[in-house]
C-alpha cells in the first residue's frame, strides 16, 4: 500500500528547501486554500520563526505558529516538522480556544485573587504596624535620678520586645550616663523561650556600656524559665522583689 | 546593580509570583520608581516574546507570564498607592481594540496617567467600538488611549480612531502598544492622533502636557 498524503487525516504538507509546497493533504487544502509558498499560510509575525525552523538543518522539529485559515486570519497551530533528502513533511494541529478560555478563567480568579490578597495584605500591614507601636510602648525608660532609672516591661517578653526597642534604650543610657537601670518584670506575664537569650544578650549589652543591671518583680515561673538557660544574676537584690523595694533600696545605696 | 531581567523573566515564566514581585523590591530605584519598574517589566515581557520565536516556550507559556507579570503590576501599583487616587483632574481611558488581549502595556500607561494627576479608567483586552464610543462620551474622556500589539488587528485601528476623533468633545486620542514600536501606523490614524512608540514617549507627552497646564494661581 503506497502511502498518499492527500489522504492524510490533518492539514499536511509536502515542502522543499525553499518552503514551496509540493503537495498538500486534502484537509490541507480546505483549511487554507490552495498557496504555492507554505509561508503564505503563516501569519506575518510568525514568519521569521517559520524560515528559521522549517529548515532542513534542523531534521525534526516541533513549534508553535500563528497561521491564517479559511475560516479564521489568526489562529494558533502546533506544526511538526520532518526533513529527509532535501523534502520536509509538515503536519498542522490547530490548538482548539480551549487554552484561550482557560487562561481568560485563570486571569479572572488571579485578578479576584490579587484584590483580596491585596485587602489583606493592607490589614497585615496596619496590624504590624500596630503591633510595633505596642512593642515601642512596652518598655519605657523612666529615669528617677540622675544616674539611675528604670524600665518598666509590659506584655510577653519575646524576642520582637528586644528588637523594637534595644537599640534605643542603649542609646538613651549611654546618653544620659546612667549606671544603673532597673528592669521590672511585673508587668510581663509569660517569659517565651524566644525571649530569654536577647533579654540576656540586652543585659550584657547594657554591662558593657558600663550601665548595671537589677531586675525585680520576677515571678517564680520566670524564675523558672530563666534557670533554664542558665541565667546568671549579678545583684544582691532579692529578684523577686517589688519595683518599689528596688527603687528604695538603690537610692538608699546611692546616697550612702 | 541593575535588576537582572532574565532572571525576572525565568519568575515570570515559572508563576513565581512571591519571587518576582520580592526581586523588584530588591531594587531601591524600582521600589522608588514607577516608570523605571514599568521598563523593566516591559523588557521581560518583550524577552517572553523572543523566547517564543526562538521556539523556547509555548503560549500557554507566555499566558502564565503574562498572569504572573500582571499580579506584580497590581501589587506594585497598590504598593506605590497609584490606582484611582485622583477624584478629579482630566479623565484619560484606555483599552486595546477588539480581540486584541495585550493588555499589560495599557495597563501601565494607565498608571502613569494616575502618577500625573489624571483620573483613569481602564478596560483593558479586547473592548468593541461601540462600547468605546460609549464609554468615552458618557464620561468625558479628554484623552484615549489605544493599544494594539497584533499586525493583523491593525485594520480596525482607523475606525476606531476616526470614530473616537469625531465625538462633540473631540478627545486626544494616543495610540501605543508593540505595533506602534515596530511599524509606523500613521495611515491608519488622522493628523491629530498622537502615536507613541515606547513608554518614554508617553512620558514626554505626559511631560509636556504637564508644562502646558496653566495653573489658576
Amino acid at each position: 500500500m503506497i502511502y498518499d498524503i492527500n489522504d492524510h487525516p490533518l492539514p499536511a504538507f509536502l515542502i522543499d528547501e525553499t518552503l514551496t509546497i509540493l503537495s498538500q493533504s486534502e484537509n490541507a487544502a480546505k483549511a487554507f486554500s490552495i498557496h504555492s509558498s507554505f509561508l503564505d499560510l503563516v501569519d506575518f509575525d510568525s514568519r521569521d520563526k517559520a524560515v528559521r525552523m522549517l529548515s532542513p538543518s534542523q531534521d525534526e522539529v516541533e513549534l508553535e505558529l500563528v497561521m491564517n485559515t479559511v475560516q479564521s486570519p489568526y489562529s494558533l497551530f502546533q506544526v511538526f516538522a520532518k526533513w529527509s533528502s532535501g523534502v520536509g513533511q509538515i503536519v498542522c494541529v490547530r490548538q482548539d480556544d480551549r487554552i484561550e478560555k482557560l487562561s481568560t478563567m485563570l486571569q479572572k480568579q488571579r485578578e479576584r485573587l490579587a484584590d483580596t490578597n491585596f485587602d489583606l495584605l493592607d490589614k497585615k500591614e496596619e496590624l504590624e504596624a500596630a503591633l510595633m507601636k505596642i512593642k515601642k510602648l512596652s518598655s519605657p525608660f523612666l529615669p528617677i535620678s540622675n544616674n539611675m532609672g528604670i524600665i518598666p516591661l509590659f506584655g510577653e517578653l519575646e524576642k520582637e520586645l528586644f528588637l523594637v526597642n534595644e537599640l534605643n534604650l542603649l542609646q538613651i543610657l549611654n546618653n544620659g550616663k546612667y549606671e544603673r537601670v532597673i528592669l521590672d518584670f511585673s508587668g510581663i506575664g509569660e517569659i517565651e523561650n524566644s525571649g530569654v537569650l536577647p533579654l540576656l544578650s540586652f543585659c550584657s549589652m547594657l554591662e558593657v556600656i558600663g550601665v548595671s543591671v537589677v531586675l525585680c518583680g520576677l515571678k517564680p515561673n520566670h524564675v523558672l524559665q530563666l534557670m533554664k538557660y542558665d541565667f546568671e544574676l549579678n545583684q544582691n537584690f532579692e529578684v523577686t522583689g517589688t519595683l518599689k523595694d528596688a527603687v528604695d533600696y538603690y537610692l538608699k545605696q546611692s546616697f550612702t | 546593580m541593575a535588576i537582572n531581567i532574565e532572571m525576572l523573566t525565568d519568575d515570570f515564566l515559572e508563576g513565581d509570583q512571591n519571587q518576582a514581585w520580592e526581586r523588584i523590591m530588591d531594587h531601591s530605584e524600582l521600589v522608588e520608581n514607577s516608570y523605571l519598574t514599568f521598563e523593566v517589566l516591559t523588557k521581560a515581557m518583550h524577552r517572553i516574546g523572543i523566547l517564543w520565536e526562538e521556539n523556547k516556550i509555548s503560549v500557554a507559556d507566555e499566558h502564565l507570564a503574562t498572569t504572573t507579570c500582571d499580579y506584580v503590576l497590581s501589587r506594585y501599583a497598590h504598593f506605590r498607592k497609584m490606582a484611582n487616587r485622583n477624584s478629579e483632574g482630566p479623565k484619560a481611558l484606555f483599552l486595546c481594540i477588539e480581540q486584541e488581549q495585550h493588555y499589560l502595556g495599557v495597563k501601565m500607561i494607565s498608571l502613569l496617567f494616575e502618577e500625573y494627576g489624571f483620573q483613569t479608567k481602564l478596560f483593558g483586552a479586547n473592548l468593541p467600538l461601540e462600547y468605546t464610543l460609549d464609554q468615552a462620551k458618557k464620561w468625558g474622556a479628554s484623552v484615549v488611549g489605544i493599544s494594539v500589539s497584533i499586525r493583523h488587528h491593525a485594520e480596525r485601528l482607523n475606525r476606531y480612531v476616526t470614530e473616537l476623533e469625531d465625538l462633540p468633545h473631540s478627545p486626544e486620542i494616543i495610540v501605543g502598544g508593540r505595533l506602534a514600536s515596530q511599524y509606523d501606523l500613521s495611515s491608519y490614524c488622522s493628523e491629530q492622533t498622537k502615536l507613541v512608540a515606547d513608554l518614554r514617549q508617553v512620558r514626554e507627552w505626559l511631560e509636556s502636557w504637564k508644562d502646558s497646564v496653566q495653573y489658576d494661581l
